[in-house]
């Protein structure tokens, strides 16, 4: 074995012929172009999920006129989409934006017994969208409520940490006061930029009344910015509703959950990402998990993960996980 | 001003030149030939906008380097990739020894993976893996032991002898 397996075993790795002289042209005209680099990229657009959303409530519909309607212990999705707001995009709106509505009618052809999980799989999504649900858990999707638009894109995370795991793979764990949040975006995508103020520290190096700069995915903008900024090929916004201006605001979370904002008091869980901003040099830190490391303070010294919602509102329930402050200690010091 | 012959010839010169380095380190970050191809692409891409001065190759090399890693940082963190599982690379061209080392070390903590790959593919110093990572020498120092010492856990001192 050479001295340096590792290397040897790397240098072997096979790669397709990317760089021949043609895709050296290519890439050349794209970089004159500057705009005109999408040939290289995958379409990243969040609103292909919305789409597929509306797919999944036109499939939806149909079945309380096939089930029994005095079944009213099992609320489907789509009532429950309904209840929360959501427009119902037309069929035509569905094919235009590029879904196939032939998935919907083959499932309600095979019986209407899929959920929720089971038809977004089948439309070739990765989600983890709740199955039957009551009218006031969340639902991926957009809804606008007091002239804001919220939109909410599902994640593939189906296992999220534990608190024993956030305690061992968090490099820093402390308390905090948002005292500025502003969008950022980069690459097509929106992403939030808050300073938090520490107020504890529980691990980490951190002290009390540091500035900490933490970067989120999501922001709060307006659409104009928005569709300004980032890559929305399919345009959304129009068959939602021609009516929005570009000065209407824009939030956009994963998962429910949303980007911190002026004066949140958080619990974080926060590791080192710095050189993640292009344009923004220093120590920069983000949660774990996205939101899992991000909990709000719920009262005296107990902080929780928020119910998600389809605003930004921060709301707990019983399901809500949380920890008082000297549960988080024992914690930290078990894990020593 | 070159012409499109002459910037044609120069970048082709750069992209052959470090498109080894720079695939590889992409793989090191996503795991994946498509999206490792289609990030060193985009670097390169960047390279051509930004034509920054340099005044040694070294610089050059760095540059794109710290591109690479932010590029697939970014890549990493995108809503894209939080919505889609990649398929599981197959590397079953390899030598079963060599398939079974890059999977040890590509299965370890991203923090630990990428100064690995940097100091033992790239050669780098502690200091020059600290600069295009962007974090403090001593950190590098701490990741680069902890990571030699999970793989020496998983296949003994045959990592690098």
């Amino acid at each position: 074995m050479s001295s340096n397996p590792y290397k040897s075993a790397v240098e072997h790795l096979q790669f397709d012929e990317a760089f021949d002289e043609q895709t050296i042209a290519l890439m050349i005209d794209a970089a004159q172009r500057k705009k005109a680099i999408q040939p290289f990229r995958i379409p990243k657009s969040s609103w292909r999920y919305i789409a597929a959303a509306a797919v999944i409530v036109l499939l939806f519909i149909a079945v309380p006129l096939i089930k029994d309607p005095q079944n009213t212990n099992e609320i489907t999705t789509a009532a429950a989409m309904t209840e929360a707001g959501y427009e119902i995009t037309t069929a035509a709106a569905m094919t235009e934006a590029g879904y196939e509505i032939t998935t919907a009618a083959a499932m309600t052809e095979a019986g209407y017994e899929t959920t929720t999980v089971a038809a977004m799989t089948a439309a070739g999504y990765e989600t983890t969208a709740l199955t039957t649900q009551s009218a006031d858990v969340y639902s991926p999707g957009t809804v606008i409520e007091d002239g804001t638009m919220y939109v909410s894109s599902t994640t593939s995370r189906l296992e999220p940490r534990s608190m024993n795991e956030l305690v061992n793979v968090a490099d820093n764990i402390f308390t905090g006061l948002c005292v500025s949040s502003e969008p950022v975006f980069q690459n097509d995508f929106l992403y939030t930029l808050s300073k938090v103020q520490v107020t504890a520290v529980f691990k980490g190096a951190f002290q009390v009344g540091d500035i900490v700069p933490v970067i989120e995915m999501g922001g709060r903008t307006t659409i104009g910015e928005y569709r300004k900024e980032t890559t929305v090929e399919i345009k959304d916004f129009d068959h939602y509703d021609d009516s929005i201006s570009a000065d209407t605001k824009f939030v956009e979370g994963m998962d429910g959950y949303y980007p911190l904002k002026v004066d949140d008091n958080v619990l974080l869980f926060a590791g080192d990402t710095s050189g993640f901003l292009n344009d923004f040099t220093g120590p920069l830190y983000d949660s774990y998990g996205d939101y899992e490391g991000k909990m709000y303070f719920k009262n005296e010294n107990v902080y929780a993960r928020n119910t998600p919602s389809n605003t930004d509102q921060i709301t707990f329930d019983d399901k809500s996980a949380s920890i008082s402050l000297d549960e988080l200690k024992l914690l930290i010091e078990d894990s020593k | 001003m070159e012409s499109p012959a002459d910037l044609s010839e120069d970048i082709s010169v750069i992209v052959h030149t470090y498109s080894t380095s720079v695939l590889r380190f992409a793989y090191s970050y996503v795991k994946n030939r498509s999206d490792s191809e289609d990030i060193a692409q985009d670097v390169f891409i960047t390279y051509i906008q930004k034509a920054p001065p340099f005044d040694h190759e070294m610089q050059r090399k760095a540059w794109i380097m710290k591109v690479t890693s932010n590029k697939c940082k970014d890549y990493l963190k995108s809503s894209w990739k939080k919505r889609v599982t990649s398929l599981p690379e197959n590397l079953g061209y390899l030598p079963k020894e060599e398939s079974i080392l890059i999977s040890y070390v590509y299965d370890l903590d991203e923090k630990y993976r990428i100064p690995i790959h940097l100091y033992y593919f790239e050669g780098y110093s502690v200091e020059e893996i600290a600069r295009i990572t962007g974090n403090k020498s001593a950190t590098v120092a701490s990741w680069l032991f902890r990571g030699r010492a999970m793989l020496k856990t998983m296949i003994g001192d045959g990592f690098c002898e």
